[in-house]
């Protein structure tokens, strides 16, 4: 077998691993797909307050050993460990350790997530994270919300019944949020997919959450900038 | 080449100080200066001149947020210029046109990106006389200043300055006849909104749409009394509202400053942006956990800045807690935005303007 066919057989495989992925990934962890522009339908109502339920969510350790795990399988099925030498792709030098244990570090950090707030009307939504900036869509008409800084581009809107995000920023890391409600109302999904330039397959943590109350409060409080919150007693 | 341009904007400035310093000393100087009147300002909320679609505010790089903040800031700046020159009687903050105005000066925001700030602005006086009408256009100046920490940092200074200059050149070269004229026409028009039938005669206006007095209510006449009363009274709402900018000025400032600095910081990165990747790439390793954790943390910081800012301005339009104004032993309840506020304070005034005209 001279090299030529050993590159043409491993592309091979590596398509019919692509397309059997694909496949899977499909059914499990649907890539993000393209944001619809023309939506006829009304607008789920995420609003409330989540945490997160660890059972049902991935576990960051097993996920990474099978993303680990798989890549090497696909890409040297005859190497025992990533090392620093492994390359992606038909020659090109991509996807190295430390890139690929970086986006899955990368990810990790920014998958954890304990606590949610969602805020939301008929014209927006807004998710508050922990330590975190807030995921932001305006929705009205249900056109797609675009937010540009130097750093880079937050895209979000609806595909059916599920909100998409899509941060597009330097360095080639695009990270897109999936979030579902499940139709009970009760359960909410978080996918987030984690790609960079660098690495040639993204890095998919599926994480569930439930809602939970926050005891009612009589007192109302708004936030104003001379007096800071500024509360009053509701109902009686 | 963009060092000469820096020195001739800095010598501009430096000149426009002059200029301002000069001219203060102009008005000052006039040997009548102690009896010549000084008219009031009222500055309109400036406005903000914001595009109406998300791609639009994108491609000419305005954030709704931050405009929102500079309409109700920049207006406050000036306004403490104008009173800090002195030339000025009363400047007042409004969140629309004072009917009443004696000197009503208006702007819109035509650009605003931290390193250059660009105001289409007009001033005119209650005769209709414009007084300046120009765009004014400056260049951030980082500057210290140990005296006047609040007014002396702000990087656009000057560009309020020469504002100031040219109203106080207009002013200085007016005379006191005329001064008081724009005095006795600002109150007869804002009397004339009150009952028309009254006040309207007083005016006249010429072709330009120049206003004149035709004649003069005599001193003691009692509608123009109870006139000037309703207008104090609406002062004494302006004044509760005047608190309110000012605070929000001064919690606004530091983030303000901030931001455009960092606006200054991210412009003047874009321009050796290829030349700062590559270093980039020389100190993280592109892919590695610290690049992809700095590139996300910069677009964080971005996306935080912004959204603590659009609180601040929630924090602000929040700030419309009920007012409380007694008026002839009667307490009045206003609610609502600040804008609605003095629409109702106006519309009491004017109901209780109406039913005195008709009691007999």
């Amino acid at each position: 077998m001279n090299n030529l066919t050993f590159i043409n057989l491993s592309l091979n495989k590596l398509l019919v691993v692509l397309l059997a992925a694909g496949l899977l990934s499909a059914c499990a962890t649907p890539e993000p797909s393209r944001i619809s522009e023309e939506v006829t339908y009304e607008v789920v109502d995420m609003s409330g307050n989540w945490e997160k339920d660890y059972q049902l969510s991935d576990d960051f350790e097993t996920e990474f050993n099978l993303y680990m795990f798989d890549i090497q399988r696909r890409l040297n099925p005859q190497s025992e460990n990533i090392n620093r030498s492994t390359t992606f792709g038909s020659g090109a030098a991509i996807g190295n350790r430390e890139s690929v244990i970086g986006l899955a570090r990368f990810t990790e950090e920014i998958t954890r997530m304990p606590l949610l707030q969602i805020e939301q009307d008929r014209a927006r939504m807004r998710i508050k994270r922990e330590d975190d900036f807030a995921l932001l869509c305006e929705f009205f008409n249900r056109q797609t919300s675009v937010t540009q800084t130097p750093f880079g581009t937050e895209e979000c809107g609806w595909n059916g019944e599920q909100l998409l995000f899509m941060l597009y920023l330097t360095d080639g890391l695009r990270i897109f949020y999936q979030v579902t409600l499940s139709p009970n109302g009760q359960q909410l999904n978080i996918t987030t997919t984690v790609s960079s330039a660098t690495v040639s397959t993204p890095l998919t943590i599926s994480n569930y959450y439930r809602r939970y109350d926050i005891p009612e409060s009589d007192i109302d409080c708004i936030l104003t900038l001379t007096r800071n919150n500024v509360c009053r007693r509701v109902g009686n | 080449m963009n060092k000469a341009k820096n020195i001739a904007s800095v010598l501009s400035c430096v000149c426009t100080l002059l200029l301002y310093c000069l001219g203060s000393g102009l008005v000052q100087a006039q040997p009548s200066n102690d009896e010549r009147p000084l008219l009031d300002v009222s500055i309109e909320i400036f406005a903000m001149n914001l595009p109406q679609d998300a791609l639009t505010q994108q491609a000419e790089d305005v954030y709704p947020a931050v405009r929102q903040t500079e309409a109700r800031y920049l207006p406050s700046f000036l306004k403490l210029i104008l009173e800090e020159s002195g030339t000025w009687g009363a400047v007042r903050l409004l969140p629309e046109p004072d009917s009443g105005a004696e000197l009503q000066i208006s702007a819109s925001i035509v650009s605003s990106n931290g390193t250059q700030l660009e105001l289409a602005l007009i001033a005119r006086d209650a005769t209709g006389r414009i007084w300046a009408e120009k765009t004014y256009t400056g260049t951030a100046v980082e500057s210290v200043s140990l005296n006047q920490p609040l007014l002396g940092t702000d990087p656009f200074l000057y560009l309020y300055q020469s504002i100031a200059y040219d109203l106080a050149e207009m002013a200085s070269s007016l005379s006191s006849a005329q001064l008081n004229e724009i005095k006795s026409v600002a109150l007869l028009q804002y009397a004339a909104l009150l009952a028309p039938a009254v006040f309207t005669p007083y005016l006249s206006s010429d072709e330009n749409n120049m206003i004149s007095l035709a004649r003069l209510p005599a001193d003691n006449d009692p509608f123009l009394q109870r006139v000037k009363q309703i207008r104090e009274h609406e002062y004494v709402f302006i004044d509760v509202v005047d608190e309110q900018y000012e605070s929000f000025f001064v919690t606004i400032k530091p983030v303000y400053d901030l931001w455009r600095r960092y606006r200054r910081e991210q412009i003047a990165s874009e321009i050796d942006k290829i030349n700062r990747e590559m270093r980039q790439s020389n100190d993280l390793r592109r892919g590695s956990y610290m690049s992809l954790l700095e590139s996300y943390n910069n677009f964080r910081w971005a996306r935080m800045q912004d959204q603590y800012l659009d609180e601040i301005s929630e924090g602000f339009t929040n700030e419309v807690l009920p007012t409380d104004i007694t008026l002839e032993d009667s307490l009045y309840h206003l609610s609502g935005t600040l804008e609605e506020q003095y629409q109702e304070w106006k519309s009491i005034l004017k109901e209780l303007y109406e039913l005195d005209e008709q009691s007999p």
